[in-house]
């Protein structure tokens, strides 16, 4: 045990303290929880830990190896960063979400087994939500409940999958699974994996939610999400050409939607899509200098993207607004978040001494080295709108472009701008370095970024972008629109289905309901009382509004959902064993 | 456009134009396929790349994709929400 000590500890621990401690002293124990992630993740010996056996089956805790090591690296740091940004945050309940949600990412990074990866995956779901409904506007509690059903699908699909290879095969090891032979068993966890790595068209919830969540909450929820999808694809689905594909569509998918986005952090939110798609056709490619390239890359993108989200967020607290078309002209009153704002600006869109160039070119040479070569082409050409749509558009819009609007600012706390001056400062260690990154990938690496042609190539993509940029510059102004994505099917399709469902329902409750009164089941309702009560004080205590919120937009939406928090969960719960008792009866 | 505006444009498009000459003299070590080796190529990669997604993404935003601010409030009663700040 002494060469490995779980970091989902650290954060499990931690999210009680906070939670149990009076006034503000628990605000502090975050960063120390990371810090000493961090230490752990350092001293960690590849090998298998904490195994044990449960109901007969064997779960494994604690699978080190070169894969996990790189991904709970960058994790760990990426915590103590995103605590420091929120330092100033006085709400517990945030730092007790975003410490589970934290923990369930470890706990998927190390998980031996699918059972135990499924319990960290849901942990992060409902983690997450919590982070989007803490932000305590209406807004946000919708697209919380968005978010949480999508990712029930993407946890039902997982679980459905993963049960039908135990049937199959006996086993519930998390490990590779072969291209040539894919069972349906094997799509539906990758369809599973793919809810939550974004992969199109099932990515919705991403650049509906993120940028509804708390200033603080967005920006942890960049990092981990879909980066544990990114490794769980990595172990279980190198190779799958399908994912290449999917990964190159991905990343001129998001970058067009970024392009014609008016709210900076929904920009964000669709360059994630954007970036996640590198890694994802990284893992399709599935060759070690492109599997290298995902990992690198994942390492690389939660950093900026990280510092992407800690600026807009800044945004977003000092003048209480991200949408560009209000913005202007605020370099000189907030140059600090100017500064580090762009520092992470041309890291994600891949000039040379700054983290992008030395991963991003790495997956995209290996695709071309494979003989992907629309692959690769699709890549750059997704690497042109990156850099339009965050390195110049963004940036123009928001800091520069139109004369102040003379918008009054909050003050922005100090340790915000601490956390990105950490973010810069690794984003170009890491440019001018690459050697401290590439010594953590998985494969050995054969690649040398700064050659006089991969400097060259990029500054003459880079520039000339600048030059479209520069002649199509009235073209491009932000209009406050909102643009049709894939969830226009499921919010408005699912509501007129809801509605006509409303009738044949509302029979069924009304039978129920003179069911219930005849047959007397008051008593066994009132052994129910309790939990009642610890729905309504402790879930509704911590999501405070919250379900009045959600009632009102239920009753109103759809007249099925009774819209409470606490039902969904249920629902969640019964469906999740629904599947399970299908799929054993089955076998 | 003011004179130093206009010098800093001239500055920005020597540069260029710098770039392009050095890829007569810089050529890729290996070029996957025939036309990336040509001098000039990725320099108009860039450019057609940003011209057609500005143009190919606005005129999506223009035309079916682009709603309203409060589209999808729009039906239901409740009218507070305003959208992302």
């Amino acid at each position: 045990m002494t060469e490995f000590l779980h970091p989902s500890i650290f954060f499990v621990v931690c999210a009680a303290a906070v939670w149990l401690l009076p006034g503000r002293l628990g605000r502090w124990l975050p960063p120390v929880a990371a810090a000493l992630a961090i230490a752990s993740v350092l001293a960690m010996q590849p090998g298998s830990y904490t195994r044990f056996s449960y109901l007969g089956l064997t779960l494994g805790l604690g699978r080190v190896d070169s894969l996990s090591t790189v991904f709970a690296h960058v994790f760990a740091i990426q915590a103590l960063i995103g605590f420091i940004f929120a330092l100033h945050v006085e709400d517990r309940w945030q730092h007790v979400a975003a410490c589970m949600y934290i923990a369930g990412a470890f706990g998927c990074t190390f998980a031996e087994d699918y059972v135990t990866l499924f319990i960290f995956w849901e942990m992060m779901s409902v983690a997450s939500t919590f982070l989007v409904w803490l932000r305590r506007v209406p807004a946000s509690t919708r697209a919380g409940i968005r978010y949480f059903l999508f990712h029930i699908l993407g946890g039902l699909l997982l679980l459905a999958g993963l049960l039908l290879r135990h049937q199959a095969t006996g086993t519930f090891a998390f490990e590779a699974a072969d291209p040539a032979a894919a069972r349906f068993y094997d799509t539906l966890i990758m369809l599973g994996f793919c809810v939550n790595a974004a992969v199109i068209p099932l990515h919705a919830w991403l650049p509906d939610a993120y940028p509804e969540a708390t200033v603080t909450g967005a920006v942890f929820m960049s990092a981990f999400t879909t980066k544990t999808a990114v490794y769980v694809l990595l172990r279980a689905f190198t190779g799958f050409e399908i994912l290449g594909i999917m990964g190159t569509l991905m990343t001129i998918y998001g970058v067009v939607y970024a392009t014609i986005e008016n709210n900076a952090r929904r920009i964000l939110a669709y360059h994630i899509v954007s970036q996640v798609g590198y890694m994802v056709a990284g893992v399709g490619v599935g060759t070690a200098m492109t599997v290298n390239g995902a990992c690198a890359h994942a390492y690389a993108h939660i950093l900026y993207k990280g510092l992407l989200f800690m600026g807009a967020g800044t945004l977003l607290y000092a003048a209480g607004t991200a949408k560009l078309s209000e913005l202007g002209g605020l370099f000189r009153r907030l140059p600090w978040a100017f500064l580090w704002y762009m520092v992470a600006a041309v890291s994600i869109s891949g000039f040379p001494l700054f983290s992008g160039f030395v991963s991003k070119t790495m997956t995209i040479t290996g695709a071309a080295e494979a003989h992907h070569t629309w692959l690769a082409l699709g890549m750059e050409f997704a690497a042109v709108g990156t850099f339009l749509s965050v390195g110049i558009k963004l940036p123009y819009f928001a800091w520069f472009g139109r004369p102040d609007p003379g918008i009054a600012l909050k003050p922005v706390p100090r340790n915000m701008y601490a956390a990105m001056a950490i973010a810069g400062l690794l984003c170009f260690y890491i440019g001018v370095q690459p050697g401290f990154l590439y010594r953590l990938l998985p494969h050995p690496v054969d690649y040398a970024p700064y050659t006089p042609w991969h400097v060259l190539q990029t500054l003459l993509l880079l520039g000339f972008t600048g030059l479209g940029f520069y002649l199509l510059r009235r073209k491009l102004v932000p209009e406050a629109k909102l643009n049709l994505d894939v969830d226009y099917f499921y919010r408005l399709i699912g509501r007129w289905v809801l509605a006509l469902a409303r009738r044949p329902v509302e029979l069924i409750d009304n039978w129920w309901t003179e069911f219930y009164n005849r047959a007397g089941l008051r008593g066994l309702m009132n052994v129910a009382g309790g939990s009642v009560w610890f729905d309504k004080r402790v879930i509704d205590g911590v999501v405070d509004g919250t379900a009045v919120g959600v009632r009102r937009v239920g009753h109103t939406a759809t007249g099925v959902q009774t819209g409470r928090l606490q039902d969904y969960l249920a629902i969640a719960v019964v469906l999740g064993l629904a599947v399970f008792a299908a799929v054993w009866y089955a076998g | 456009m003011s004179a130093g505006a206009k010098r800093l444009r001239n500055i920005m498009l020597a540069c260029l134009g710098l770039l392009v000459l050095l890829n007569v003299f810089i050529r890729p070590h290996d070029p996957h396929f025939g036309l990336d080796a040509v001098p000039g190529f990725w320099a108009l990669f860039g450019l057609a790349g940003a011209v057609i997604l500005a143009k190919g993404a606005k005129g999506l935003a223009h035309t079916v994709l682009g709603k309203e601010e409060n589209f999808y409030e729009k039906g239901s009663e409740d009218t507070r929400a305003q959208g992302a700040k």
